[in-house]
C-alpha cells in the first residue's frame, strides 16, 4: 500500500508535489499559530472597547463555521472522484466547494463591515488590531484557496492537468487546512468569550 | 464509520474502497461536535474552556486524519506536518506561561460574568495589602497611595475581562462628573493635588497600566515607560497633547514604540488632569500638577 504505487516514481518514493504541499501547510502551521499566539495573548487586555462581546453575533459565526465545515465534506468528495477520474463529479462537488468557500467570504465581509460601524477598526484597541489580522489572513486564505478552486475546475475541466486525482488532491489539502484553522479560531476568539 | 467493503475498480480508490460513506459520517460527527461547540453562543449551556478546546482538538485531528487522509499516507507527510505543527504550539504555551496569560485564560473560573464578586474583591483589596494609607478630603474614604501590582492582583485573576468589561468600568468609574471635583475650583493647591492623584491613579490603572504598565515601565518596542520619561518629566502642554492626541512611533533614547496609543479624549478633563498628575508625580517623576482648565484650553 506504498503511496509511490500511486504515482511515478520520485526520489523519496511520495509525490514531491504532494509532500510540498504538507511542508507548506507545515509552515502555515507557524504563521498562524504567530497570529493566534498574539491574539490570546492580547485577549482580554482592551482597554477600550468595543469588546468581543460587543460585536460578535453568535448566529454569523455559527453559520459561516457549518458552512465552512459543509464545503469541507464537498471538497472531500471532490478528491474522491477526481481520483476516479470522474470529471464531472469532480466538477460539481469543487463549484460546490467554490459556493461554500464564497459564502464564507461574504459571512466575513458582513462582519467585518457591522464590526466598524460598531466602532471596532484595527486601530481602536488590542482586540481589534489582533481580530483583523487574524480573521483578515484567514479570509485570505479562503480567498487563495476559492481562487486554487476554480483554476482547478478551468484546468480540470479542459483535461489540462496531468493527473487531475493529485491536484484536486494537493488543493484539497490546503482547503482543509484552512477549515481546520477556522476550527481553532472559532473556539479561541468566539467559543472562549460566551464560556 | 468503517468504509463500505465494494472497490471502486479505480486505481486510486482502491486503498479504503469508496469512502464517502466514511466522509459523510464524519461530517455529522464534526458537525455535532460543533453544534455542542455552539451551545454557549447562544446562551444555552454553559461550557467551560477546557471541554471545548479538547472538543475542537478532535475536531481538529479528526479532520487531518480522514478528509485530509493522513491516515494510512505516508509517514513522511505525517513528519513535515506534525512536527511544524507541534513547535508552533509549543511556542504558543510557553508564550502563555511566560506572560501569565495563560494562567488568566485558564482559571477565570466564570470569566467576569459575576461582576458583583469582582466589584467586592476589588473594594476588599484596599483593607489589606496597603502600606501607606491616605485620607481624602474630599469624600473622606482612605485610599492607598502606593500603586497596587495589578500583576499579582487576586481579583484581576477572577476574570480576563476585568479591565475589558464595560458593566464592570461602570461599576469602578462614575458615570457623568465626578462627585470628588465637586467645588474643586475653590481649593488649596495641596487639597488640589490629593483629589487629582486618588482619582489618576484609578485613571491610570483603568486605561494606561495595560500598556504602560502597572508601575509605568511600559512595553519594549510598544509603549514607552512613563518613568523618567522627559514628556512626564517636561512642559504639561506636550503630555496633555499626547493624551488628547494619541501618539504612534515615538523614538526615546534610540528606542522606537511602534504602538498606537489613541486619543484619549473620551475621558473628561477633570480625569485627564489627574491621571497627567498622576503620571507626573509618580515613579519618580517631577513634572508638575495638571488642572482641568489647563485641559479644557489645550481640546
Amino acid at each position: 500500500m506504498s503511496a509511490a504505487a500511486h504515482h511515478a516514481p520520485t526520489s523519496l518514493g511520495v509525490s514531491h508535489y504532494k509532500l510540498a504541499m504538507w511542508t507548506f501547510l507545515g509552515s502555515e502551521c507557524f504563521f498562524f499559530g504567530s497570529l493566534i499566539g498574539t491574539y490570546m495573548y492580547y485577549r482580554g487586555k482592551s482597554i477600550n472597547g468595543p469588546y468581543p462581546l460587543d460585536v460578535f453575533s453568535a448566529e454569523v459565526t455559527s453559520i459561516s463555521t457549518f458552512d465552512l465545515l459543509l464545503s469541507s465534506l464537498f471538497m472531500a468528495l471532490a478528491v474522491h472522484y477526481a481520483k476516479e477520474n470522474n470529471v464531472k463529479q469532480m466538477l460539481l462537488w469543487t463549484a460546490l466547494t467554490v459556493v461554500g468557500g464564497l459564502i464564507f467570504l461574504g459571512f466575513q465581509a458582513y462582519e467585518f463591515t457591522h464590526f466598524y460601524h460598531e466602532g471596532l477598526t484595527p486601530r481602536v484597541n488590542l482586540f481589534g488590531a489582533t481580530f483583523f489580522t487574524l480573521t483578515g489572513f484567514h479570509g485570505a486564505h479562503v480567498t487563495v484557496g476559492v481562487l486554487l478552486l476554480i483554476s482547478l475546475m478551468y484546468y480540470g475541466g479542459t483535461g489540462k492537468l496531468n493527473n487531475l486525482g493529485e491536484s484536486t488532491e494537493n488543493i484539497g489539502l490546503y482547503w482543509h487546512f484552512v477549515d481546520i484553522v477556522w476550527i481553532a479560531i472559532f473556539t479561541l476568539v468566539y467559543l472562549l468569550e460566551y464560556t | 464509520m468503517s468504509a463500505s467493503p465494494n472497490p471502486s475498480g479505480s486505481s486510486h480508490g482502491a486503498d479504503h474502497g469508496n469512502p464517502i460513506p466514511k466522509y459523510i459520517a464524519v461530517f455529522f460527527a464534526l458537525l455535532i461536535a460543533t453544534g455542542i461547540e455552539a451551545l454557549p453562543l447562544f446562551g444555552l449551556v454553559d461550557i467551560p474552556p477546557a471541554p471545548l478546546l479538547g472538543l475542537s482538538a478532535v475536531k481538529f485531528v479528526v479532520v487531518v486524519l480522514i478528509f485530509m487522509h493522513m491516515l494510512g499516507d505516508h509517514p513522511m507527510f505525517w513528519r513535515v506536518f506534525f512536527f511544524p505543527l507541534g513547535m508552533a504550539m509549543g511556542s504558543f504555551m510557553v508564550l502563555m506561561t511566560l506572560s501569565g496569560t495563560w494562567q488568566l485564560t485558564w482559571q477565570e473560573g466564570k470569566n467576569g460574568r459575576d461582576l458583583d464578586e469582582v466589584a467586592a474583591c476589588y473594594r476588599s483589596r484596599y483593607d489589606g495589602a496597603c502600606g501607606s494609607w491616605v485620607k481624602s478630603p474630599v469624600t473622606g474614604n482612605e485610599y492607598c497611595s502606593a500603586p497596587a501590582s495589578l500583576k499579582d492582583d487576586a481579583c484581576q485573576k477572577l476574570t480576563p475581562r476585568m479591565a475589558t468589561d464595560a458593566a464592570f468600568a461602570a461599576l469602578l468609574k462614575p458615570v457623568g462628573a465626578d462627585p470628588r471635583f465637586e467645588g474643586f475650583a475653590d481649593k488649596a493647591a495641596d487639597a488640589k493635588l490629593l483629589v487629582l492623584m486618588e482619582v489618576g491613579k484609578e485613571v491610570y490603572g483603568g486605561n494606561c497600566a495595560a500598556c504602560h504598565g502597572p508601575e509605568g515601565a511600559g512595553v519594549a518596542g510598544l509603549a514607552p515607560p512613563m518613568a523618567g520619561d522627559a514628556v512626564a518629566n517636561g512642559a504639561s502642554e506636550e503630555h496633555i497633547n499626547v493624551l488628547l492626541k494619541g501618539l504612534q512611533g515615538k523614538v526615546i533614547n534610540g528606542q522606537s514604540y511602534a504602538g498606537a496609543m489613541p486619543p484619549w479624549k473620551q475621558l473628561s478633563d477633570d480625569h485627564i488632569a489627574s491621571v497627567i498628575t498622576w503620571e507626573r508625580q509618580s515613579w519618580g517623576n517631577k513634572g508638575d500638577m495638571v488642572l482641568p482648565e489647563q485641559v479644557a484650553a489645550k481640546r
